[in-house]
């Protein structure tokens, strides 16, 4: 992605000053939430999904996600 | 949609998955709920391959085909009558001797009691490393309106934190509002 480093500055407001260790805290937590998600293996669901997709397969696509929701 | 384009769109969407599932559960919350989010998002995608330009940011477009998604569906379904502030309060109440340390509880908890709109411009920002422009454009607001959320999001967060730790009689100043 492109060098937001710029653009996150200049926006902490007055009345937190206090906090810029309680902001490098959220930051972690909220990167170390998001990159656990995003490690995760990726179900096969999702592969049989594009499979089916490449296939033009969309009324299996449709009763997957039935299936799925039953 | 001929054999190769397909082929590349499939290897292309399958490389975002794990974002989209990050993504995904930041907005929806519930995993189950947030599979549904990406299965959705894929079909779509698919479907409107066409309006996908070619060289620019792949994730960008799926992210925001997602987040349309979410915000015209998925969250009519749930968090509208949360009763934030009463409901956080119960549970700081509720557990103040099991915090040792300077530390939410439970972030995701916490994540999800933010107003949808903060919460998605705070991971867009903080964790999916979009800049306020890409943000912005994701979100169809003003750059200006991602930088409001996002502040609102972190001061939020941080009185959360404050109030957390106030509760374990550590001596930290008050993150009172503004």
């Amino acid at each position: 992605m492109t060098d937001n480093s710029k653009s996150n500055n200049g926006d902490t407001s007055a009345d937190i000053g206090l906090e810029p260790l309680l902001q490098a805290h959220i930051g972690r937590k909220l990167r170390e939430f998001y990159d656990s998600a995003a490690r995760e293996p990726v179900p096969d669901r999702f592969r049989l999904l594009l499979d089916q997709l490449e296939n033009g397969d969309l009324e299996g696509v449709e009763a997957a996600g039935k299936a799925d929701r039953a | 949609m001929n054999e190769e384009i397909s082929r590349g769109l499939k290897d292309q969407l399958l490389a975002e998955i794990p974002s989209l599932r990050a993504f995904a559960l930041s907005l929806a919350g519930i995993a189950d709920r947030a599979d549904d989010l990406v299965q959705d998002t894929l079909v779509k995608a698919w479907a409107n391959a066409d309006s996908f330009t070619r060289g620019t940011n792949m994730r960008a477009w799926l992210f925001t085909i997602m987040r349309n998604t979410f915000f015209s569906q998925y969250r009519k379904a749930r968090r509208e009558v949360q009763d934030v502030d009463g409901e956080a309060a119960a549970r700081l109440v509720a557990m103040p001797d099991q915090m040792s340390h300077l530390d939410f509880t439970d972030f995701k908890a916490e994540l999800d009691l933010l107003p949808a709109d903060q919460r998605e411009a705070l991971v867009l920002i903080g964790a999916s490393g979009f800049s306020y422009e890409e943000a912005a454009e994701i979100c169809g607001v003003a750059v200006g309106t991602i930088k409001s959320r996002v502040n609102r999001a972190r001061r939020r967060l941080i009185e959360r934190l404050a109030l957390q730790t106030d509760e374990q009689a550590v001596d930290t100043p008050n993150s009172t509002k503004a």
